[in-house]
């Protein structure tokens, strides 16, 4: 790098381009608040389902195991894209590139044997667990009578 | 593409690399936090000693370069995390939650930390920041029901990915300028004249913004005490040292590489530097919180760092390695501390935060009191400590490239400074109203083990900081042979 660093090199261009972008957004919205139309209606804000009154609330429970479903996939189905980018050159990365994907195959199954262990395979309800707590709240019942 | 002479010098990382995985195989064979934890130190002293033999080993690889500051940088951060695991297990010991996968977190970081300090290209340089800030982002979070450390990690998730887009926008616009991402490809091109231009003054323009937010410089430091404070203590002392030293390592490498600093961009350092001691001092002043303190605490001292950085050469890195492993023992040993002396609630481990709640440690804990009061007054700069050497090393290589200003600076903050840290040691000798208690904490045996060898690491490089020296000239000759 030249010690005449700043010199010799014009800076107007970067300048005038982030003059446009701060007016360009401050304009629209200034316009937008200006010349919009507001609604002050019964029903303005109330949430918009095609037409038809509200049911309820968005904010359902719903069982988590979708999101790890999700997550799984996720996760292994991108794994899956860089075996595939291995595959594709496979010739040119050769026996190296075979042992780093026999490595990266191994972690893959390492976290696989980790998530069955940690029961997050585990969908549904698990009728051995609910069997134990109902004999327990059975025997709890005879031991108090 | 196939270095084999390459391999065993990358064997502290593989050895991390492994052993993060094998970790994560025993904690579903089976859940123990004593084993995971000792599994974790034999690792780590494994990857320590595998560091001793590429010690006297010079390679370059397209990305990876290993040589002396690279493999002094990675042994100490090696050790670093060493003290931090024999923190964090009295930490977690009576936590409720899984507390096993912390260990794989802190092995991850780890490799991520000691693969930067050796990137030579922007691509492993990118890898390895990502590897060091996803493992934190968890890290920081990871007692998950106490809504301070979720919080922390939601601030630290959201800025770090913030600094990671602009830093990786620089380095995409210095790229499109020269056409290169190794480091040694742009050294080469720098002698000959990059030809300044837009792209490259926007390019390290924002690599710098990135590389500060990273580093926590002034005007990139406003995430640096809400996440200490809410991230439990070891992980904060993770962050105040890890992930700082090895990112400034790149720094060095990147800006050393371009070549000679451009004025344009040593005025900017300089800027930089001034209001990170300043603001960072002065900010401390009012700070109730201990933790909150440290972390202004530590943005001054990455500006003290800073300026070792500008006046760059071998005297700046000399001055830039010892104060680095001076502050790391400073912060290691004052989270230490915080973390020993928590205690454990309802949803995680309550820590001691207020100044106050330290009035009369010594008549309590006399030893940890002498050492957190010796660690402020290395923080501080007073003689005797590692600290003073450190600060006197920066201040040597400001006055040999004649940076005036950045000197003047350093002094005056270093005054400022003096009273907040003397407020903390006055609050430690001072005798309560009422008594405070403090629990004893399980499994102190090896965390005492630990304070005592940072305690005398911190008077051996303030009474005789020749040896320490002498291993980092060691390692600056390296790089130039």
């Amino acid at each position: 790098m030249s010690d005449s660093f700043v010199h010799d090199i014009h800076l107007w261009p970067l300048l005038l381009y982030s003059a446009l972008v701060l007016l360009t957004a401050v304009g629209m919205l200034l316009l937008s608040h200006f010349l919009g139309q507001r609604h002050e209606e019964p029903a303005t804000d109330e949430t918009y389902e095609s037409g038809i009154p509200v049911t309820g609330s968005a904010r359902l429970l719903f069982p988590i195991h979708f999101y790890i479903v999700a997550m799984f996939f996720v996760v292994f189905d991108l794994e899956a894209v860089f075996i595939v980018a291995w595959a594709i050159s496979l010739r040119q990365v050769g026996w190296a590139g075979y042992a780093g994907v026999l490595i990266f195959i191994f972690i893959l199954v390492a976290v696989l044997i980790y998530e069955w262990r940690q029961g997050a395979l585990d969908f549904g309800p698990n009728s051995k667990k609910i069997l134990k707590a109902y004999y327990r709240r059975i025997q709890q019942k005879r031991k108090s009578s | 593409m196939w270095h084999q002479h390459l391999l065993p010098a990358l064997f502290p990382q593989i050895i991390l690399a492994a052993a993060s995985v094998l970790c994560l195989l025993l904690i579903a064979w089976k859940r123990n936090h004593a084993v995971v934890h000792l599994f974790t130190l034999l690792s780590l002293i494994l990857a320590l000693a595998s560091l001793g033999k590429i010690y006297d080993a010079t390679a370059v690889d397209g990305l990876f370069v290993i040589d002396g500051l690279g493999v002094f940088v990675e042994g100490v951060i090696l050790i670093a995390v060493f003290f931090i695991t024999i923190f964090s297990y009295p930490y977690f010991f009576q936590s409720q939650i899984e507390k096993e996968e912390y260990y794989v977190l802190l092995l991850l970081a780890t490799l991520g930390a000691t693969s930067m300090v050796i990137s030579n290209h922007f691509v492993s340089f990118f890898l390895s920041l990502e590897i060091l800030s996803v493992s934190l982002y968890t890290l920081i979070a990871y007692p998950k029901k106490m809504s301070a450390s979720v919080e922390a990690g939601v601030k630290y998730l959201i800025l770090a990915a913030v600094s990671s887009a602009v830093l990786v926008f620089g380095l995409g616009l210095i790229y499109v300028q020269t056409g290169q991402m190794s480091l040694a490809e742009l050294g080469k091109l720098a002698t000959g004249g990059i030809g300044a231009n837009i792209w490259m003054i926007v390019g390290l323009g924002l690599v710098i913004a990135g590389l500060g937010f990273k580093l926590a410089l002034v005007p990139f430091h406003l995430w640096t005490p809400d996440v200490y404070a809410g991230a439990p203590a070891p992980t904060s002392a993770f962050v105040a040292t890890i992930s700082k030293g090895s990112v400034f390592v790149f720094l060095w490498r990147l800006f050393s590489s371009v070549g000679t600093m451009s004025h344009a961009v040593q005025l900017i350092f300089v800027v930089i530097a001034i209001a990170s001691m300043l603001i960072g001092n002065w900010l401390a002043l009012l700070q109730q919180n201990l933790k909150r303190l440290l972390a202004y605490s530590s943005i001054a001292n990455l500006g003290y760092l800073i300026v070792a950085f500008v006046a760059s050469g071998e005297t700046g890195l000399h001055a830039a390695m010892f104060f680095l492993v001076a502050y790391f023992i400073c912060m290691l040993g004052a989270f230490g501390i915080i973390s020993f002396l928590s205690e454990p609630a309802e949803s995680g481990q309550q820590e001691r935060l207020s100044l106050s709640s330290y009035t009369g440690l010594f008549w309590q804990k006399p030893g940890l009191a002498v050492l957190l009061a010796l660690i402020m007054l290395s923080l501080a700069g007073i003689p005797l400590t590692a600290g003073f050497i450190g600060k006197f090393y920066v201040l040597l290589s400001g006055v040999y490239s004649t940076q005036w200003l950045l000197v003047i600076v350093l002094i005056l903050s270093s005054v400022i400074g003096l009273f907040y840290y003397l407020r903390v040691v006055i609050q430690l000798f001072s005798r309560p109203e009422t008594p405070v208690s403090y629990p004893a904490s399980p499994y102190a045996v090896s965390t005492g083990l630990a304070f005592l060898v940072l305690f005398i690491l911190l008077i051996w490089f303030g009474v005789a900081p020749g040896h320490l020296m002498d291993q980092i000239s060691q390692m600056v000759h390296m790089i130039k042979g």
